[in-house]
């Protein structure tokens, strides 16, 4: 028993670190259209999708819908951008950024635990 | 940007495509949404509110009226009011309700003599396990929603350890209560109560935060509220009120006594005196006359004026202040680095130290139900909350009340540089000084008085446009002297002027004018030198050939510039005074408001280099900031460290500076620094407390101090310090709003 329940403990850990900290998600392209980059992001306990290509110095629309109630996930933040944004249940916020540099631009929760980014290529 | 156009004309889907297609041919990127039943238009686009009328109305459409959707700039407020306010106090409500009889049921759990007493208690803890399930559902729903969410995006928050910290308690408890058998007797134990006062304390908590919170951003909603709602324009000889949204630059804009400004522009006819503390934090009004700016949502005191709107919309001033205080708000700070990296992985870590709690009580501690304790508690005390707040709450009420007091912070970096300031350079003109010379003293010779000297001068002076001439010319106006005009005059470029008045040649100018005028400087020597001194500009004057008195004029210093610099080297800072000037003149300017170290002669192409310098020889870790106004030594201030632009009127987002002094004076880079200064020792308390609380209670919760001292925390209180832990940082936070600078009050009495 005692054995059981000490290996179930340890599987466990060695689970939430790969789950949580190693599990690498897949970037998603967004779509270009006439100029503009466009992608629809859920927002329900993180980012669908978290990691989105974008192209350098185009002009990027980002559509925020919150499908969830929780507080964690209120308020989307584009700290390189100097963009704040509270989200209200079930409704889509539109953000635009241009991202001047290639490189990576994250997009966060009001408290910094929820993380997404913009990959600029 | 947002707009929503209210189109009367609108009724069928073909109307909906024609706007859409004209919409769409102004700004092909533009997200046009079509609401016939509410005839409205949303569009997002980068055009210009006057361009999507214009070519609405040419479709066929008149736009009714056209407000610009407030952009949502920080944290929105929580009011009682709102819904999901409501929905999460009577969450709370029916949690604390249901929580008396949960409590009632689980006493025996407490009192062991009271569970031998009850013989059937154990059917009681059924009653408990159904009485405290809608709880968990309804109450907490939420957070295992939440948590079932973050789980499939791979994250975890602060709904992962409350779901996890009750769903545990709820089912070890449920499980015991059904087959009591399957258990070892010292694992007796249930926590129904546990699961359901925690849900009740964490959505209170979370109430009180949002609230809180709404309090953070108050700031930019009071800027944003001091806007007048509409405007009284001319538009062909008639008086029209209209929506602030619609007036468009050029239009004439009257304003009445007592009524606000509506936009930026510049004055056409009539004169008043403003209240411009919006923007400038000053308090006293600025009197205003035709050709004067004057600034949009500042206060009109005593005329009515007409002016010409310059800036409208997004562009003003007061709207250039919202945007870039809101965008300081969301930046970082460097001292909230270490947090951002802890706090990704945060949770995970506080899962497998509770699993690890669990695990090490399981083997080595007194019982099963002591383990499951221990992990329920280190799951519900840990807070990710407190951390994640502490940073951004402090940086947004401390840049906030920054802008309210005419300072505004570009972002968090420059935030946390300008508290760290040891060496400040400060531009002479225009920051020290007015930047504008004016009459300082009149010394009469030969038997003239002072009035009579400054009268001959004066006029002499008027046909010439040379500062120093203007400045004898107002002096004079300002002492109420009666100015005709001269004979004859004539301008020598270098020297001064020579002109007749009443009959006699007047000279006024400098040395050389007098030496080639062939009068003799040792007659004026006397007064010069202490004038020099003075840093000030001596003006010779000669009537008919003989000396007849010198008149100083001087760059005057600011009101508040003596009292400042004090202020700043009694805050520790060493305050350096740079200029193009010559050594004497800056020496004297230096002497007068405290400042010892002086660096004359510099060319505006060294400044820069000069700043460089500075800090190179300053030790490491002490930051150089310099002071100037944004013009000429844009490369000095991006140079240094923090960059503090003195702007004026409406010249507010100055690029190169990391701060601007909107209204000029050097009090307000006083309370720039000591604002910075005070809002980084709250994120200091924040962050200390958050970290301290973490990393105190995660141990305590998992019964570290348990074989030394014997105590083990109970979940019900882990819930409740982890509630309150949040609601203390943003309350923290808050206490910024109420920050008042003290020293510069010190220094003055």
């Amino acid at each position: 028993m005692n054995l059981l329940v000490n290996s179930l403990g340890i599987v466990f850990i060695v689970w939430v670190v790969w789950y949580f900290w190693l599990w690498k998600g897949e970037s998603v392209q967004a779509t270009n259209q006439s100029g503009v980059q466009e992608i629809d992001i859920t927002v329900q306990g993180g980012y669908r999708p978290a990691e989105i290509v974008v192209q350098v110095g185009q002009r990027v629309r980002l559509n925020f819908t919150r499908r969830e109630s929780s507080a964690c996930s209120e308020e989307i933040v584009l700290p390189d951008f100097g963009l704040r944004s509270h989200l209200p249940q079930n409704q889509t916020v539109t953000l635009e950024v241009t991202p001047g540099q290639p490189g990576e631009y994250e997009f966060v929760c009001g408290m910094n635990m929820l993380k997404g980014k913009l990959i600029a290529r | 940007m947002n707009y929503e156009l209210s189109v009367p004309g609108l009724h069928c889907g073909g109307c909906a495509k024609t706007v859409t297609t004209a919409l769409q041919t102004l700004d092909p990127s533009a997200r046009v949404e079509v609401d016939l039943t509410g005839k409205k238009v949303r569009v997002t686009t980068q055009a210009t509110a006057s361009d999507l009328h214009e070519t609405l109305a040419k479709a066929g459409y008149p736009v009714q009226d056209a407000e610009p959707i407030r952009q949502e700039p920080v944290v929105t407020a929580i009011t009682p009011e709102d819904q999901s306010y409501q929905d999460t106090m009577r969450k709370f409500w029916f949690a604390a309700v249901v929580a008396v009889p949960v409590l009632l049921l689980s006493l025996p759990d407490y009192f062991p003599a009271l569970r031998e007493a009850l013989m059937g208690w154990h059917v009681l803890s059924i009653g408990a396990a159904l009485l405290s399930l809608p709880v968990l559902a309804w109450s907490g729903g939420s957070f295992f929603l939440g948590a079932w969410h973050s789980f499939r995006n791979h994250n975890a928050n602060m709904d992962t350890l409350v779901a996890l910290g009750t769903g545990s308690a709820w089912l070890y408890s449920a499980v015991y209560a059904l087959a009591p058998g399957l258990f070892p007797p010292e694992a007796a134990g249930m926590f129904f109560d546990v699961a359901v006062v925690v849900i009740a304390l964490v959505l209170l908590g979370q109430a009180l935060e949002a609230k809180a919170r709404g309090q953070s951003s108050e700031a930019i909603k009071k800027l944003l509220e001091l806007q007048a709602k509409t405007a009284r324009v001319i538009r062909d000889n008639q008086e029209l009120d209209i929506p602030l949204a619609r007036v468009i630059v050029g239009d004439t804009v009257l304003v009445r006594p007592g009524e606000k400004v509506p936009v930026d522009g510049l004055i056409l006819t009539g004169e008043s005196a403003i209240d411009e503390s919006v923007v400038t934090g000053e308090s006293v009004p600025t009197d205003k006359k035709p050709g004067d700016t004057v600034i949009g949502a500042s206060l009109n005191k005593t005329g009515a004026f007409t002016f010409r709107a310059t800036k409208v919309g997004k562009d003003t001033t007061l709207a250039q202040i919202v945007q870039m205080v809101a965008q300081a708000q969301t930046s970082k700070a460097p001292i909230g680095k270490l947090v951002d990296l802890v706090s990704g992985y945060f949770v995970p870590a506080v899962v497998i130290l509770a699993v690890l709690a669990f695990l090490a009580w399981f083997n080595f501690g007194p019982s099963l139900n002591f383990a499951v304790v221990a992990m329920v508690t280190v799951l519900v005390i840990a807070c990710p909350c407190a951390l994640g707040l502490a940073t951004p709450m402090s940086l947004m009420v401390g840049v906030g009340k920054a802008a309210q007091n005419g300072v505004l912070i570009r972002n968090g970096e420059a935030l946390e540089n300008a508290s760290h300031l040891k060496v400040l350079v400060l531009d002479k003109t225009g920051t020290i000084t007015k930047g504008q010379p004016a009459l300082t003293d009149v010394l009469p010779l030969g038997g003239y008085s002072a009035e009579t000297l400054l009268t001959l001068a004066a006029i002499a002076d008027r046909r010439s446009e040379h500062p120093l001439a203007q400045a004898i010319v107002q002096g004079a106006l300002k002492r109420n002297l009666t100015l005709t005009e001269p004979q004859a005059f004539e301008a020598i470029p270098g020297q001064g002027v020579q002109a007749t008045v009443d009959q006699q040649v007047v000279l006024v100018g400098n040395a050389k004018l007098m030496t080639v005028q062939g009068i003799d400087l040792a007659k004026f020597s006397t007064a010069t030198d202490r004038l020099a001194d003075e840093g000030k500009t001596p003006m010779f004057v000669a009537v008919a050939g003989q000396a007849a008195g010198v008149i100083a004029v001087a760059d005057t210093i600011k009101e508040d510039s003596t009292q400042a610099i004090r202020t700043l080297q009694k805050m520790g800072i060493e305050v350096i005074m740079m200029t193009g000037d010559n050594q004497r003149t800056a020496q004297a300017i230096a002497r007068q408001v405290g400042i010892t170290r002086v660096l004359a002669e510099v060319l505006p192409a060294d400044k820069a280099q000069m700043v460089k310098t500075l800090q190179q020889q300053t030790k490491a870790k002490s930051l150089v900031g310099m002071v100037g106004d944004g013009i000429n030594d844009a490369p000095a201030l991006a140079q240094a460290d923090v960059g503090f632009a003195m702007g004026t009127g409406t010249d507010v987002a100055i690029e190169a500076a990391d701060i601007t002094l909107v209204g000029g004076n050097l009090r307000a880079l006083v309370y720039a620094i000591e604002v910075s200064r005070a809002t980084l020792n709250n994120i200091r308390q924040n962050l200390f407390g958050a970290f301290i609380y973490n990393a105190l209670g995660i141990p305590f919760a998992a019964g570290v101090f348990y074989p030394a001292l014997g105590l083990l925390l109970s979940p019900i209180i882990a819930g409740g310090a982890m509630a309150l832990s949040s609601i203390t940082v943003v309350t923290n936070a808050n206490r910024l709003r109420f920050f008042a600078p003290q020293s510069f009050a010190e220094v003055k009495s």
